[in-house]
């Protein structure tokens, strides 16, 4: 068993995906996977939360519109104590709020709207991931 | 204007028969001033006839008189009953009270030839008599001309009336008072005449300015009323235009709504399916690279194709909730047209319109549950009106239930003998009582500019009940929340 799979090494990052639809997660999970981060899963804010709380996380990609508690309040909770954690905001809608205005706002490093393709979330991905402090 | 066929009309009008007493009590006491001028001209040649008859009687008479004949007595009777006819037919007023003093004072005169016939020989007597009937002809022209002719005729016949007298030499006492009453009825029935003429030439006068006015008024009005016309027409123009371009904001601000709800609903699957053949792409990639690599195993291929499998599985599970999506939208809208109603079941309409709003209740962390009390509700309208009223509706509970950070959204659809009713209730900050009344106001709205625009109640009410038939009520409690309650009637099938 010797695959010939074109995954990158091991990259040392650790990503956690919040959102609440079970299908983008299983691929966007195998789309960060194939670049060698380490994907964690939560399908709500509150597993986001606890999840944040005990382990490291480099950076946080999180759905803006979940059930229970938006992307927003989970950000707000997590600034207050974790003022270094990467934060990308993802999207299905852009439109609503300007961009700049929420990343401004909520102190995060990213707004990804999922219309832009899987390229576009990764070079934002490799982005924010250069910008951490190990 | 009172109506020719009306029946105060035909009371007065004197064309109507009228049995014999009616018309003498007509002739009595009817006032002067319902009778028509023809009927004067009538009566003026009527009574023409009767005062010939007088000459020819006085005439015979004062020939029976010489011959010392008592059929003198006969005429001067017959002279008095003839009188007094002409003295019915004269139907105006002062003609009449002048016309009975002349008969009287005749009446005297002629006694007075039988009580004193030692005073007067033959021939005064019949002088007296001719001259008063000649007097009596000319009084009686006099009063039917002053009636009918005006006041040239009338100064005529009175002068005539003045001067024969005058020329007769012969004076006696008995003859001074009728004369002196004969001039001085003439003065009177001129000073009436003339009054009676200026009266009418006044009157004629006023209504000519007067209907002259009125003609300039009709004009002003009907201008101002066709520049009003034209006034209110070009205010309707503006409201039915401002009307339309509100209407046009909302339908814009709901598609709005929308949008965001279909992206969000769209996006995130499709996100998902293109991730998974990024997945798919790098799979494919491998299998390629391996082929004729010794040191891959058919296992590796076989696990290198289970994974292509699985990816794909999931793009395609994205791709059907998108489908899914999509379909549920459809049936929203499919092509109904807008005028057309129809029987139809309100309860996956319902469901389906839950659906558009998913994205907005996530937004607001609030969550909905509908409970149907049955399987089918029958409602009859327009479906698409029906899920646009329930998107209006939630919406706002929503929009509500934000402000205290979210909250259960129930909708409750129940139905009785009467009606089948729908409960929207959340448990948000309520509406305060003094707004409760101007909420379904157009263009009422209290949510900041760009968010609201006081149209999405108007329309939900003017649904219900223009639509529906229906109607809808709201009750509300300040923080603890509102419940819209819509009623609509059971459809019952018209026989055709």
């Amino acid at each position: 068993m010797t695959r010939k799979t074109n995954t990158a090494g091991p990259s040392g990052y650790t990503i956690l995906l919040a959102d609440d639809n079970p299908d983008y997660l299983a691929a966007t999970s195998l789309l960060l996977g194939r670049q060698g981060h380490t994907v964690l899963t939560a399908g709500n804010g509150t597993d986001a939360l606890s999840i944040l709380k005990n382990q490291k996380v480099d950076l946080l990609l999180i759905d803006y519109y979940m059930p229970g508690m938006t992307g927003e309040e989970i950000v707000l909770k997590l600034r207050q104590v974790n003022p270094l954690t990467q934060i990308i905001l993802q999207t299905g809608y852009a439109g609503e709020q300007p961009p700049h205005e929420l990343v401004y706002r909520l102190d995060i490093q990213g707004y990804y709207d999922k219309s832009e393709g899987p390229e576009k979330l990764l070079m934002s991905v490799e982005k924010c991931l250069k910008g951490t402090l190990k | 204007m009172i109506p020719a066929d009306s029946p105060s009309v035909q009371t007065i009008g004197i064309k109507k028969p009228r049995s014999l007493p009616g018309r003498i009590r007509d002739w009595l006491f009817k006032p002067a001033d319902s009778i028509k001028r023809q009927d004067d001209r009538r009566q003026a040649q009527l009574l023409s006839i009767l005062l010939l008859a007088i000459i020819l009687l006085m005439t015979s008479g004062v020939f029976g008189a010489r011959a010392n004949s008592p059929v003198i007595s006969i005429i001067l009777a017959v002279t008095v009953v003839i009188e007094l006819i002409a003295y019915a037919f004269s139907r105006t007023r002062h003609y009449r009270i002048a016309a009975a003093i002349a008969v009287i004072i005749q009446i005297l005169q002629t006694q007075a030839v039988f009580i004193f016939p030692g005073n007067y020989n033959i021939n005064s007597a019949t002088t007296m008599l001719v001259w008063s009937s000649v007097n009596v002809l000319l009084c009686s022209l006099f009063f039917s001309s002053a009636v009918t002719s005006g006041m040239a005729g009338a100064t005529l016949i009175a002068i005539l009336l003045i001067l024969f007298p005058l020329a007769h030499l012969e004076f006696t006492p008995l003859l001074v008072s009728p004369f002196a009453f004969y001039i001085g009825m003439s003065v009177l029935i001129i000073v009436i005449a003339r009054h009676r003429d200026d009266l009418e030439k006044d009157r004629l006068f006023e209504l000519t300015v007067a209907n002259r006015e009125l003609d300039a008024i009709r004009t002003q009005l009907e201008e101002r009323v066709a520049e009003r016309t034209k006034e209110l027409r070009q205010a309707y123009d503006d409201v039915q235009a401002g009307h339309e371009r509100l209407l046009h904001s909302e339908k814009m601000a709901s598609l709005g709504r929308l949008t965001a709800g279909f992206a969000h609903e769209i996006n995130t699957p499709l996100a998902a399916s293109r991730a998974a053949l990024t997945e798919v792409d790098h799979l494919i990639h491998e299998y390629q690279d391996s082929i004729d690599n010794p040191e891959v195993t058919p296992d590796d291929h076989r696990e290198i194709a289970l994974e292509l499998f699985k990816v794909m599985k999931l793009a395609d599970n994205s791709m059907e909730n998108i489908a899914g999506f999509v379909h549920s939208i459809k049936a929203q809208t499919r092509d109904v047209p807008d005028e057309e109603l129809l029987s139809f079941n309100a309860v996956p309409v319902i469901q389906e319109a839950l659906l558009l709003v998913s994205h907005a209740l996530r937004r607001g962390n609030c969550t909905v549950t509908f409970e149907p009390e049955m399987e089918t509700a029958e409602l009859h309208g327009i479906p698409g009106q029906l899920a646009q009223v329930i998107t209006n509706l939630v919406t706002n509970a929503i929009d509500a239930s934000a402000e205290k950070g979210g909250g259960p959204i129930t909708l409750l659809l129940t139905q009785n003998r009467e009606r089948i009713d729908l409960q929207i209730s959340d448990q948000g900050s309520g509406i305060a009582p003094e707004i409760q009344p101007k909420i379904f106001d157009l263009l009422f709205t209290t949510k900041s500019v760009g968010h609201g625009t006081g149209l999405g109640l108007t329309i939900a009410r003017d649904i219900v009940k223009d639509v529906f038939g229906g109607s809808i009520e709201v009750s509300s409690q300040m923080g603890e929340g509102t419940t819209f309650t819509l009623h609509f009637p059971h459809y019952i099938k018209k026989s055709k």
